[in-house]
């Protein structure tokens, strides 16, 4: 019993099972929440699609969209549910809401890490596209570097930046901890 | 000591490139056949014949992020690296081998695509976020400096955060 408190005590393993928990809360929901409003998702897909066709017609490239399939010069790329940043969204969202800080500085660390989160994944997909058209020989090794190699990469280095710039900046400025 | 995510960003970018390239060229098709030897039993049971056509291979490169993770994360002592890198690639193989499973089997049972995915989803989910849960366990004392940073005060600093607790 005694072993078990210790282990509460750390406040990195504490982290850890808040964390599983609320991620295996968040991943039961999910299939459940998006059978029930699929619109959602169709929505986001096709936003997504439209944007990264956005901005390749907006660099003069030659492109166009289908629905959810963007195709630069030939070389075409369908966006699907994984490709939103979804499941970046959701372990943010665990490691967030596990980290022992206030409920406002969660929110702002979902405020702002969602949106940014969102905007890798923007980029993340303009590169494989350029990629996959010019230099289709690196476009597997691209695609699992920048999806899940990266993934960790990418989640560690918003979620961090949230706890340096406005957890311990807060913190900094705030006369005590609570 | 303070935790720099900088060095770390850095160091995680530049061992992952080579790895990642290294798992493509050559590391995925023999752990595919040493994945398929190695869990003949259970694949067999389920009567999955070839692993390479299964939708969970492109998730086979989780190993990638864990043993940068493992080889990048500062003052870890050398036994706690390789015995936690070791035990974390046996437990990686093992939720390979559930997502694989659980693929083979929601595929089987389900009519529509859709149903397939959101019965594999949440694995493949736990899946994309096991190496960092495996990191963040076995690299807990770095991780509770990390705590201990954040909640510092500018009147509080210790300037070795190591033994002290995080207020929470």
């Amino acid at each position: 019993m005694d072993r078990i408190r210790a282990i509460w005590q750390n406040p990195a393993y504490r982290f850890v099972f808040l964390f599983a928990v609320l991620l295996l809360a968040e991943v039961l929901l999910y299939p459940w929440a998006t059978k029930r409003w699929f619109f959602v998702i169709r929505i986001l897909t096709r936003w997504t699609a439209w944007l990264e066709w956005k901005v390749c017609d907006l660099v003069g490239a030659s492109v166009s969209l289908d629905v959810n399939l963007v195709t630069l010069d030939g070389f075409a790329v369908r966006i699907i549910e994984e490709c939103t940043g979804i499941f970046e969204v959701i372990i943010f969202a665990a490691a967030v809401l596990a980290f022992p800080t206030t409920g406002l500085k969660k929110l702002i660390g979902l405020g702002l890490g969602v949106p940014i989160l969102y905007a890798f994944n923007v980029l993340r997909i303009l590169v494989l596209l350029v990629v996959g058209r010019y230099q289709p020989s690196i476009f597997e090794f691209m695609h699992l570097y920048f999806w899940q190699a990266t993934l960790i990469l990418m989640i560690t280095s918003v979620w961090l930046l949230w706890i340096f710039k406005v957890v311990r900046h807060e913190t900094e400025t705030a006369p005590s901890i609570s | 000591m303070k935790p720099r995510p900088l060095l770390l960003f850095l160091e995680f970018a530049a061992l992952t490139v080579p790895l990642t390239w290294f798992w493509v060229a050559w590391a995925q098709q023999a752990y595919v056949a040493f994945f398929e030897l190695a869990a003949s039993p259970v694949l067999g049971a389920l009567g999955i014949v070839n692993v390479a056509d299964s939708p969970a291979l492109k998730r086979f490169v989780s190993y990638v992020p864990f043993v940068v993770l493992m080889v990048i994360t500062p003052r870890l002592d050398l036994r706690r690296r390789l015995l936690g890198t070791g035990v974390g690639l046996v437990l990686i193989f093992l939720c390979h081998l559930g997502l694989v499973a659980v693929e083979h089997l929601a595929v089987e049972a389900a009519t529509r695509p859709e149903d397939s995915f959101s019965r594999v989803f949440p694995l493949a989910m736990f899946a994309d976020a096991f190496p960092f849960i495996l990191w963040a366990v076995i690299a807990n004392r770095f991780l509770r400096e990390l705590l201990v940073f954040a909640f510092e005060t500018d009147a509080g600093k210790s300037g070795d955060a190591e033994g002290s607790e995080a207020g929470s």
